[in-house]
């Protein structure tokens, strides 16, 4: 009993924390509070990033367009402001002059005509230096003295500007200086329309960086450049990146943008480390260069970063709440489940008055009310074996004590009862001397009181033995009925001497020979008898017997003082004596109880008909041959 | 027994692995590592010292490209453990070195005397070659030569003198001077008026002294050539045309390293010769760049017009004759193979 008792504790406090309710129902909690809400975050963040990109990149697109428009007008200023300076014919013919016939021209004129270049440069800050040149490429006039003289044959921009009416060259090198060049060229032409020779200017690009620099609605991380075809230099000062040091800057962007595409994009911009930025770009022909604007990523990402914190921290609060929620739910559902398993465990252990308390109306309420009125049901059960048991073992004790009692007895009792009655018989018959009649008469009240003492000790010895069950039939195979029935009526005979009563017989002549034990069925006829003329005062005794279908009945009738209907039902309970048994005294009670057993030890019926004051009708059956009865020991 | 429902473990593991998915970034492919052959031993005889002039050379070999391409290069510089100078063209013809780096001066000459010495591609793709004066003596244009006295040296004294035919100033009228100190001294002295210089290297030097110079670049008068071009034999052409190729990629490979990060350039080319200052290597790396890697051209390239322009002056100054055939004297075979043209 306690080996499995012990064992299931030991299983119930060894479930590991992760299969424990506790456990599950909190990470089923946080699980379900926390995954959604971040799936939602994620979504939401990841709109808001998009939103926030396209609207970075909107923004980006339109500060590129407004840079390029600013970059084309700029550019257009350039050509412009050579119209306007060839526009002056005075100028413009003694540049002619100067191409074709140097020679003519005046000291005066000559300066006049290096005057106004320089002029020209002084006053457009958009140039930095004029030259012209002829048709074979060597510079007749400069606002720089020293380049005349010069020769522009391997520039790239001379044979173009010899091809068209005006030309501006992209970016180059020039090897006088080593800073990337963009000229603007227009070509002069004599009175008659003919082409004698070039205009060109070199512009000044602090203009075009003035352009880019300028932050036009961009964020501080924002930023406009341009990034040369030549070796990918910057053409426009960067403001994150030190303009003078020439060097290659790519990226993604700068890439795309100088194979001609246009477009947007997230990338690692051309820093060292690089930073992430949002960019747009575009191919600028004129320039040879790519346009870029971005921003770096972390700008764009603030708002969205800040509500993923937001978002993180909810989270985070939520999913403390869903554990605690989930470990006191757990605690709800645990706690009278650990209750019950308590209860079931001491109960186990023998404890039947345990029970456990009914906290709540739901299923596990339910489970510990079933639980304690099974425990109710199984305490009553085992508390009524106990005493059933008790009750029992008590009884087989005092069973045993009245049989050793009874054994005893039957021993101590009669030797002594036999020695009185036959000695007051000895002296009764007057063989130890002359006794006279008072004498008898008293000494045979002795021998009568001894008699019936004796019967008395018999009758209980039997009842007892028929009561332990250790009654033993000694069965013989031919018991002859009528002869038993003969030595009823002798025994008949002696007891209704001095009584008027006539004794009848109707004995079948054809009785069988039945299975029985002798001695048993002459006690339970010589009891019914015996009865019968105990409670008869006069009128008749009849004795019959037949044989019917196996049987044989024997009935014993009286007209006797009879039993009430009462008293019926008491004739045969042993101890148990009816009114006319009480009032006639004597008897043990016994008599009537010892005959049913006996018989019913035969397999055969005993009962009784009677009417109160006209007399009783005692019948027995018993079996003629019957194979169940178990013959006594050989 | 109340069981926890199924459903549980599968929506907590999906959960955590969208949550590593969320952060999960595939670790990048570990690239196949080369089975090691045995590098090609080869030797470039440079034509200078270690400078900025040879950063394509230096980055190629500091930056593994060689030994990329299966090649072990020795870079030898033009002065010999004496302090000797090497002539490369010499050196290569004579077997000692497969490539080596000369004017394109020095080539024609070498080929016209019967050496067997093909340019296959240029450092400078203009000449360097300019004559520097000092600011504030008036002397910034070829006319202003007239009555001063210039020391220029080797091939500058044809190049001055083409200038000079060039721009109509009688070279007569200029006291043109063969240099022997190939320092600025002269210059800053005020011994001469002007000296001949790469302007790739002297006007450093001068801007570091604070000292203003005019410069007058031989390029803007008509007047160019190959400063340094690269060039083997004609058998090492015919024989080891892939070892040529696999040599030029790298070194094309380094120079543009050069272009694109002038200060790492510097940052080799001291590393090469402790003696360079790195300030001035850094500024002659940016003069260079235009050289180096001009409009609309490709490292290394050459063309046929400069060739046939250098070719005139040599020409015309009779150093070579007049039937000397330049095309022979360069191939853009490599080249074009490389550029796909």
């Amino acid at each position: 009993m306690s080996q499995p008792a012990s064992a299931t504790l030991a299983i119930a406090r060894s479930i590991p924390f992760w299969r424990r309710f506790r456990f599950n129902l909190i990470i089923f909690f946080v699980v379900l509070a926390v995954v959604p809400l971040a799936l939602i975050s994620f979504i939401n963040i990841s709109q808001q990033i998009d939103q926030a990109q396209n609207r970075v990149k909107e923004q980006l697109q339109s500060i590129a367009e407004l840079k390029t428009n600013q970059i084309d007008l700029w550019l257009r200023q350039g050509t412009l402001a050579l119209d306007i300076i060839l526009s002056n014919s005075r100028f413009e013919q003694l540049l002619v002059t100067r191409i074709i016939e140097p020679g003519i021209l005046s000291a005066t004129q000559n300066t006049t005509l290096t005057r106004d270049v320089r002029s020209f440069v002084q006053s457009n800050p958009y140039f930095r230096e004029f030259i012209v040149y002829n048709l074979e490429g060597i510079i007749v006039l400069a606002s720089n003295p020293a380049d005349e003289g010069k020769f522009v044959t391997l520039q790239p921009y001379f044979t173009p500007s010899l091809n068209s009416r005006e030309y501006l060259q992209p970016p180059f090198y020039d090897l006088s200086t080593t800073d990337l060049t963009l000229v603007a060229t227009k070509q002069i032409a004599n009175t008659g329309g003919q082409i004698v020779g070039v205009l060109a200017g070199k512009i000044n690009l602090t203009v075009l960086g003035d352009i880019m620099t300028e932050r036009t609605g961009l964020s501080d991380s924002g930023e406009t450049y341009l990034v040369s075809r030549q070796n990918n230099y910057l053409l426009t000062p960067s403001l994150f990146a030190n303009y003078q040091s020439q060097r290659a800057y790519r990226s993604e962007a700068i890439n795309r943008a100088l194979q001609g595409e246009s477009g947007d994009g997230i990338y690692s911009n051309y820093q060292t480390p690089a930073q992430p930025v949002i960019g747009v770009y575009r191919w600028i022909p004129s320039l040879e260069a790519a346009l870029v604007a971005e921003v770096n990523q972390d700008q764009v990402l603030t708002g969205p970063r800040q509500a993923q914190l937001n978002n993180a921290v909810i989270a985070l609060a939520v999913g403390v709440l869903a554990a605690v929620g989930g470990l006191l739910y757990a605690n709800r559902l645990s706690s009278p489940i650990a209750k019950l398993t308590d209860a079931a465990n001491q109960f186990s252990l023998g404890n039947l008055r345990q029970r456990t308390p009914v906290t709540s109306g739901n299923e596990i309420g339910q489970l510990a009310q079933s639980f304690n009125s099974m425990a109710t049901q199984v305490e009553l059960r085992i508390l009524e074996t106990q005493a059933a048991l008790e009750r029992a073992e008590r009884a087989d004790y005092a069973d045993k004590v009245k049989s050793a009692f009874l054994a005893s007895m039957s021993h101590e009792l009669r030797t002594p009862l036999n020695a009185v009655i036959n000695f007051t018989h000895f002296v009764a018959d007057g063989d130890t001397g002359p006794v006279n009649e008072e004498q008898v008469e008293l000494l045979s009240e002795v021998i009568k009181s001894a008699t019936h003492l004796l019967n008395l000790i018999n009758d209980v010895l039997d009842m007892s033995k028929i009561e332990a069950g250790a009654l033993v039939l000694f069965v013989e195979e031919d018991v002859d009925v009528t002869s038993l029935l003969k030595s009823v009526m002798s025994t008949a005979r002696s007891l209704i001497v001095g009584k008027k009563i006539t004794l009848e017989t109707d004995i079948a002549p054809d009785l069988p020979r039945i299975r029985a034990d002798r001695q048993r069925v002459l006690q339970v006829l010589t009891n019914i008898v015996s009865n019968a003329c105990k409670f008869t005062a006069a009128g008749v005794i009849k004795i019959s017997a037949k044989s019917v279908g196996g049987e044989v009945i024997m009935s014993v009738s009286d007209t006797g003082s009879g039993i009430d209907a009462e008293d019926q039902k008491l004739v045969f309970l042993p101890f148990r004596q009816t009114k006319a048994g009480l009032r006639q005294g004597g008897g043990t009670g016994l008599g009537m109880p010892i005959a049913k057993s006996l018989v019913d030890s035969h397999n055969g019926r005993i009962w009784l008909e009677s009417t109160l004051g006209e007399g009783s009708t005692f019948h027995v059956t018993l079996p003629v041959k019957d194979q169940s009865l178990q013959p006594a020991l050989a | 027994m109340m069981k926890p429902p199924h459903g549980l473990k599968t929506f907590c593991s999906l959960a955590i692995l969208f949550l590593l998915s969320a952060c999960g970034a595939s670790p990048a492919p570990i690239p196949p590592t080369t089975s090691p052959k045995p590098l090609i031993p080869l030797s470039a005889q440079l034509s200078w010292e270690h400078t900025i002039e040879f950063s394509g050379f230096q980055a190629a070999e500091k930056e593994g490209y060689y030994t990329e391409a299966g090649l072990a290069v020795e870079l030898r510089p033009a002065f010999n453990a004496e302090g000797v100078i090497v002539e490369a063209i010499g050196a290569v013809v004579a077997g000692e070195a497969d490539f080596g780096v000369a004017s394109s001066d020095s080539l024609m000459v070498a080929r016209a005397a019967g050496q067997p010495v093909v340019a296959i591609a240029a450092i400078y793709q203009r000449s360097p070659n300019a004559l520097l004066s000092l600011a504030g003596t008036g002397v910034t244009r070829p006319s202003d030569l007239v009555g001063k006295t210039v020391t220029v040296s080797g091939a500058s004294n044809i190049y001055l003198r083409a200038v000079l035919k060039n721009t109509g100033v009688d070279e007569t009228s200029v006291n043109i001077v063969d240099r022997t100190d190939f320092s600025t001294g002269e210059l800053t002295s005020g011994a001469v008026d002007a000296i001949d210089a790469y302007i790739t290297n002297e006007p450093s030097t001068l801007e570091r002294e604070g000292i203003a110079y005019n410069l007058m670049v031989f390029a803007d008068f008509g007047v160019d050539g190959y400063a340094n071009i690269i060039f083997v034999t004609e058998d090492t052409l015919t024989n080891r045309p892939e070892l040529v190729e696999a040599f030029l990629r790298a070194t094309f490979k380094g120079y543009q390293i050069a272009v694109d990060d002038p200060e790492k350039a510097a940052t080799l080319s001291v590393e090469y010769n402790p003696a360079l200052i790195y300030d001035n290597e850094l500024t002659n790396m940016r003069v260079s760049v235009p050289l180096l890697h001009p409009n609309g051209s490709e490292i290394g390239m050459m063309t046929p017009t400069l060739w046939e322009l250098a070719y005139t002056i040599l020409r015309d100054a009779e150093i070579v004759p007049a039937d000397f055939d330049v095309t022979e004297a360069y191939t853009l075979s490599f080249l074009n193979i490389i550029y796909n043209r």
